[in-house]
C-alpha cells in the first residue's frame, strides 16, 4: 500500500476546480465519469482522489455559472448528466490560468532559491 | 458577480434542496453503473465490478454529505432540518402545541388590539404638530361658566407676543340641497389659518386662501363627500346650497380630520373684521418660550382691555379635543384594558402550563436522545425550534387576530368614541411587536426547559425522571397547579365583572323612560329676540310652527313645552317636618297636551286643564316621595321661592338620558303660560319621522324662529346604550375565552397527569380500588386547584366589583346571585373538564397495565 501511494499526487486546494473547467473546455461536454476518465488518462501519476470527489468541483463551477449541466443519453444508452463550460466559464479560464500560472511561478521561484 | 450569484445558488439549494437531491441521487447511481461496464469490460465478474466500482466511486453518503454542504450553507440546511423534524413531530402530537398556538394567539391578538385602542384613543397625543402647545382658550366666569370670546378679542390676542397663532372657529348645524334631498350637518365657520396651525391637508383641491375670509368657499369632509356627493371629484369648482346660500366647493378633507367637533362635516371661513362676526372658540399655538400661566394671564389682560364685558372672567385653557370625557367612558376604558390584562396573564399561564404538563415526557425523551450520542447543543437547538414554530405559529394567529379586532373596534365602537381622539386607529407596530417578542419569548424558555434539564451533565434527577413510571418531581408538579390555580382565579374575577356588565346592560335597556320613545322628535327652537318680543307674538309663531309641522308627512301629534330651569334646594313640602329638597329638580312648562304626546304614565290625579291657573303642578314619582315621605300627595301644596303650588297629579318622571341611569330624576311639571324664546316642539310620528333636513328646510316660523336641535329619542336612546353594550358584550368575550383556557388548560392538565399515572392506578385497582375511588382521585385534585382558584378569584373579583359600583345600574356589586351563577358555572365547567380525565383513570385496566410494564 505505502509503494502504491508514494506516487500519487495530492490536489492542491482549488486546482481541481481548474483542472476540470480546462478538461470541459478542451474535451467539450463530458459526464463525470468520462471526466473522471480523462483526468486519470492524461495524468502521469494517478490521481489521489476518489472519482466521487468530482461532484463538489461540479456543483462550485455550476453555481460559479461557468459549466452548465445537462442530462443525456450516452453511446452505451444510459441517462448521464454531461457538463459543458459556458461563455464566462471559458472567460474563467483564461483568468484562472492566469492566476494559477502566478502561483505556480512563486512556487517554482521559493523551490529553486531554497534549493 | 460569480461570488453573488454562488451565495444565491446556497441560499436556494438551503431553502429547497428537493431537486439537488433527487438529481446527485441519479447522478451518482449512473456514475457507478458506467464504472460497473468498464470493469466488465476488462473482465471482471459482475459482483467484482460492482465492488470495484463502489471503491473506485467512494462512500456514496459522503459523497452526498459532501455535496450538500458544498451546493447548500451548512447551518441554514441544519436549521431546516430542525424545523423539518420539528414539524413532524409537532404533527405527530398536534393537540397540546396546537391548543397553545391558539392561546398564545389570543394573547398576542387581545392585548395588542386593546393596547392600539386604548393608545389611539386616550394616550397618543393629538397628530397636530406641536401638540403640546395648542389648546383651546375660554373665558371663565366666577360661577364657573365658561364662554367663548367675540372676534375683536381673537384679534387683540393674535397681536400678543405670548401666542404663534390664534384662529378662532364656531360650528351649529345646517341644511345642505343635495341630489337626494335636503340634508342636516354640523358645520363650521373657521378663521382660515386654522388648518394651517393644526397642518391639516385636503385630500383634493385646496383649502382658504389667507385674504379668503368671508369668501362663499366651503371644504367638506371626505365623509359628506361621498355620502351627499357620490365621492365625485367634478364637486370641486361646483356651487352647493348651505342654508340657502351658494357655496363653493373648494377642498374635501381626510376622513380622519373631525374638528372642531368628531361630526363636523363642512368648513366655511370666517371673516374677523366683519361687523356682524359671531362670538367663537379661540384655538391657540402657544409662543415656545411662554409658560401657559402667562399667557393665560396676558389672554385675560387683553379681554379685559379689548371687552369690558369680560371685566370679571378669567382665562382657561381646554384641549382642543376630546377634553370630553363622559363618566363611562373614564371609568369602563381603563376597567376593560384592566381585564384584557387578566386574560392575556390567564392565557400566557396556560401556554406555560401546558408545556410544562408535556416536560416529563420530553426529558426522558431527550435523556434517550442523549444516550444515544446526541450532542447538547444539538439537542438545545431542536428544543429551540420547536419552542419558535409554536411561538411563530401564535404570533402569525396573534397578529392577524388584532388586525381583526382593531377593524371590529374601528368599525363597531361608537363613532363619536373613536372620532373626539382625531387619531386613526392603525394596528400599533410598537404593541405588536412587544408582544410578539414576550409570546416568542415564553413559548421557546418553555420548549428550552426540558432539553435543557435532560441535557444537564449532572443527570441524576434525569435518570430518575426516565426510569420513573410515577408522577411528576415536586417542583415540576407545583409549578402546573400553581399555573392552573391561577387561571381559576382570574376566569372568576373575569366572569364576575362580565357577569355584572351585562346584567347592568339588561337592566339599562329594560329600563322603564316613563314614556314612549318611538316616533318622538324635539325640536329645540330659537325665537328671534328682536323681532318676537311680546308673549303673544311668541304664541302666534308657535302656533303656526305647530300647523307647519303638524302639515309635514307623517306627523300626528305636537306638544310645545320649555324648561322653566333647574331649581336647587327651594322647594319645599308643606309638611313642615320635612326639609327641602337638596338635589336639583327639573322645572318644565307644558301643554295640557304634553303626558298624551310622550304617552307618559300618569301614576294618580290628572294631567293639566285648560282652565288651570299658573298654581297647578303635576310631580314626578320620586320627587312626590321626597315632599311626602309618608302621605298621599295628590291635592296638596309645594312651596317653591314665594308661590304655593297645588299638585293635581303623579307622573312617572321621564328619563331623557341613559348614561348615568342610576342618577335620581326629580321633575316638577307647570302649566305652560307662553312659549319663551327657546321653547321645544315634540312631535310623535307614525311610521317614519321627517329627517333633520325636512324639518330645518320645512318649518320656519315665518322667518321668525330658526330651529336649534332636533333629538331623534328612539336614536338618542340607542346610542345611550351603545357603551354599556359594547362593555357587557367585551366583558362577556373576555370571560368567555378565560373560562375555555381554564377548561382546557385543566382538562390537558389532568389528562396528561392520568396518563403519567397509569401505573398508580393500575396498582390501585389490582389492591381492590374501585373505577369510582380512582376517578375520585382525579375529581379530588381538580376540586382542590377550583377551591384554591375561587378563593384567591373572589379576593381580585371583589376589586373589580367595587371599581365596576359607579357604571353598574340596577343590581349591587356584591349581588349574591351573580355570585353564586359564577360559582356554579365555574364548578360546571370545571367538572365537564375533569370529567374525561377522571373516566380515564376510572378504566385503567390492571392487567394491561402490567403486560406494558412487563
Amino acid at each position: 500500500m505505502p509503494s502504491k501511494t508514494r506516487h500519487k499526487v495530492e490536489l492542491l486546494q482549488g486546482a481541481l476546480d481548474l483542472i476540470v473547467l480546462q478538461a470541459l473546455a478542451s474535451m467539450g461536454p463530458l459526464h463525470a465519469y468520462g471526466l473522471a476518465s480523462r483526468l486519470e488518462q492524461v495524468a502521469d501519476h494517478p490521481l489521489s482522489l476518489n472519482q466521487g470527489t468530482l461532484y463538489p468541483a461540479l456543483v462550485r463551477l455550476e453555481q460559479k455559472g461557468w459549466i452548465k449541466g445537462e442530462w443525456r443519453t450516452t453511446e452505451n444508452n444510459r441517462e448521464a448528466k454531461y457538463y459543458a463550460t459556458t461563455k464566462s466559464g471559458t472567460k474563467a479560464i483564461a483568468e484562472q490560468s492566469e492566476r494559477w500560472y502566478r502561483l505556480a511561478g512563486l512556487v517554482d521561484k521559493l523551490f529553486l532559491r531554497e534549493g | 458577480m460569480a461570488t453573488l450569484r454562488r451565495l444565491w445558488q446556497r441560499l436556494r439549494h438551503a431553502a429547497s434542496p428537493g431537486g439537488a437531491e433527487v438529481d446527485i441521487q441519479r447522478e451518482l447511481a449512473a456514475h457507478r453503473l458506467m464504472l460497473e461496464d468498464e470493469f466488465r469490460q476488462r473482465g471482471k465478474s459482475d459482483a467484482e465490478a460492482r465492488m470495484m466500482a463502489a471503491r473506485r466511486l467512494g462512500g456514496l453518503e459522503q459523497i452526498k454529505v459532501h455535496h450538500r454542504e458544498t451546493r447548500s450553507i451548512r447551518v441554514l440546511d441544519e436549521l431546516r432540518i430542525d424545523v423539518t423534524f420539528a414539524w413532524r413531530r409537532l404533527r405527530a402530537w398536534p393537540g397540546v402545541p396546537a391548543l397553545a398556538i391558539a392561546m398564545l394567539a389570543t394573547a398576542v391578538g387581545l392585548s395588542t388590539a386593546s393596547f392600539t385602542v386604548v393608545d389611539g384613543l386616550f394616550l397618543r397625543p393629538l397628530p397636530f404638530p406641536h401638540a403640546d402647545r395648542l389648546a383651546s382658550v375660554w373665558m371663565r366666569t366666577k360661577t364657573g361658566g365658561r364662554r367663548t370670546v367675540s372676534a375683536a378679542v381673537v384679534r387683540a390676542w393674535r397681536a400678543s407676543t405670548a401666542f404663534d397663532n390664534v384662529e378662532g372657529a364656531e360650528s351649529g348645524p345646517s341644511v345642505i340641497d343635495t341630489a337626494s334631498g335636503p340634508l342636516a350637518r354640523r358645520g363650521a365657520n373657521v378663521t382660515p389659518g386654522l388648518f394651517d396651525m393644526l397642518g391639516a391637508r385636503p385630500i383634493a383641491g385646496r383649502l382658504f386662501a389667507p385674504d379668503a375670509a368671508g369668501r362663499q368657499e366651503v371644504v367638506i369632509s371626505e365623509e359628506l363627500w361621498r355620502a351627499a356627493f357620490g365621492a365625485d371629484r367634478s364637486i370641486l369648482g361646483r356651487a352647493v346650497r348651505f342654508d340657502d346660500t351658494g357655496m363653493t366647493v373648494v377642498g374635501i378633507m381626510p376622513a380622519t380630520f373631525h374638528f372642531p367637533a368628531w361630526d363636523t362635516s363642512f368648513w366655511s371661513s370666517v371673516d374677523l373684521n366683519a361687523p356682524d362676526a359671531a362670538r367663537m372658540v379661540a384655538y391657540v399655538k402657544r409662543a415656545p418660550h411662554v409658560p401657559e400661566s402667562d399667557a393665560l394671564r396676558v389672554a385675560a389682560d387683553v379681554a379685559h382691555t379689548i371687552d369690558p364685558s369680560t371685566a370679571a372672567e378669567y382665562a382657561t385653557r381646554s384641549p382642543i379635543i376630546g377634553g370630553y370625557f363622559d363618566k363611562y367612558r373614564r371609568q369602563a376604558v381603563p376597567i376593560l384594558a384592566g381585564a384584557v390584562v387578566l386574560v392575556g396573564s390567564a392565557l400566557s399561564a396556560n401556554v406555560v402550563c401546558l408545556l410544562l404538563t408535556r416536560l416529563r415526557a420530553r426529558r426522558r425523551e431527550f435523556a434517550m436522545c442523549v444516550a444515544l450520542g446526541a450532542s447538547r447543543g444539538r439537542l438545545i437547538r431542536q428544543a429551540v425550534v420547536e419552542g419558535a414554530l409554536v411561538g411563530l405559529g401564535g404570533v402569525v394567529g396573534g397578529i392577524a387576530l388584532a388586525w381583526g379586532l382593531v377593524s371590529l373596534a374601528a368599525a363597531f365602537l361608537p363613532r363619536e368614541f373613536i372620532e373626539n381622539s382625531l387619531n386613526p386607529l392603525d394596528l400599533d407596530l410598537r404593541a405588536l411587536v412587544a408582544a410578539v417578542l414576550a409570546g416568542l419569548f415564553a413559548t421557546i424558555c418553555a420548549a428550552l426547559a426540558p432539553a435543557w434539564l435532560a441535557t444537564r451533565v449532572d443527570g441524576k434527577s434525569n435518570a430518575r425522571a426516565s426510569e420513573r413510571q410515577g408522577t411528576h418531581t415536586t417542583g415540576e408538579r407545583l409549578a402546573v397547579r400553581a399555573l392552573l390555580v391561577l387561571q381559576v382565579s382570574l376566569s372568576c374575577a373575569l366572569l364576575i365583572g362580565a357577569m355584572l356588565l351585562v346584567r347592568s346592560f339588561v337592566n339599562v335597556s329594560r329600563l322603564d323612560r316613563g314614556f314612549d320613545p318611538g316616533g318622538l322628535v324635539e325640536l329645540t327652537w330659537s325665537f328671534d329676540g328682536t323681532t318676537v318680543t311680546t308673549r303673544e307674538a311668541r304664541t302666534v309663531v308657535a302656533a303656526r310652527l305647530r300647523e307647519e309641522v303638524l302639515s309635514l308627512p307623517g306627523v300626528r301629534e305636537a306638544t310645545w313645552s320649555r324648561s322653566a330651569g333647574i331649581v336647587f334646594g327651594d322647594i319645599k313640602s308643606d309638611l313642615p317636618a320635612v326639609p327641602p329638597v337638596a338635589t336639583p329638580v327639573q322645572v318644565t312648562a307644558i301643554e295640557p297636551t304634553y303626558f298624551d304626546v310622550y304617552r307618559s304614565t300618569l301614576v294618580i290625579g290628572r294631567s293639566f286643564r285648560a282652565d288651570d291657573g299658573p298654581d297647578a303642578a303635576i310631580v314626578g314619582e320620586s320627587l312626590a316621595a321626597k315632599l311626602w315621605p309618608d302621605a298621599q300627595a295628590l291635592g296638596r301644596a309645594i312651596i317653591w321661592s314665594n308661590r304655593i303650588l297645588r299638585v293635581v297629579g303623579i307622573v312617572r318622571e321621564p328619563r331623557q338620558s341613559l348614561v348615568d341611569a342610576d342618577r335620581e330624576n326629580l321633575d316638577l311639571f307647570t302649566p305652560l303660560d307662553g312659549p319663551g324664546r327657546y321653547p321645544v316642539l315634540t312631535a310623535r310620528c307614525g311610521n317614519a319621522c321627517p329627517s333633520e333636513g325636512t324639518f330645518r328646510r320645512g318649518l320656519h316660523g315665518g322667518a321668525q324662529g330658526g330651529l336649534v336641535d332636533a333629538r331623534y329619542l328612539e336614536a338618542e336612546f340607542a346610542r345611550d346604550l351603545e357603551q354599556p353594550r359594547a362593555s357587557a358584550s367585551l366583558a362577556a368575550t373576555f370571560a368567555a375565552i378565560a373560562l375555555a383556557a381554564t377548561a382546557f388548560g385543566l382538562f390537558g392538565s389532568l389528562a396528561y397527569s392520568v396518563q403519567e399515572r397509569r401505573r398508580e392506578f393500575g396498582v390501585r385497582a389490582a389492591l381492590g380500588a374501585t373505577p369510582s375511588a380512582i376517578a375520585g382521585v382525579v375529581y379530588r385534585e381538580a376540586a382542590i386547584l377550583t377551591g384554591v382558584g375561587l378563593a384567591g378569584g373572589t379576593i381580585v373579583a371583589a376589586f373589580i366589583a367595587r371599581s365596576l359600583k359607579t357604571i353598574i345600574f340596577g343590581i349591587q356589586p356584591f349581588d349574591p346571585a351573580t355570585w353564586s351563577a359564577v360559582v356554579g358555572t365555574l364548578v360546571l365547567t370545571i367538572a365537564l373538564a375533569t370529567w374525561r380525565p377522571a373516566r380515564l383513570a376510572a378504566r385503567t385496566d390492571p392487567a394491561m397495565q402490567l403486560r406494558e410494564d412487563g
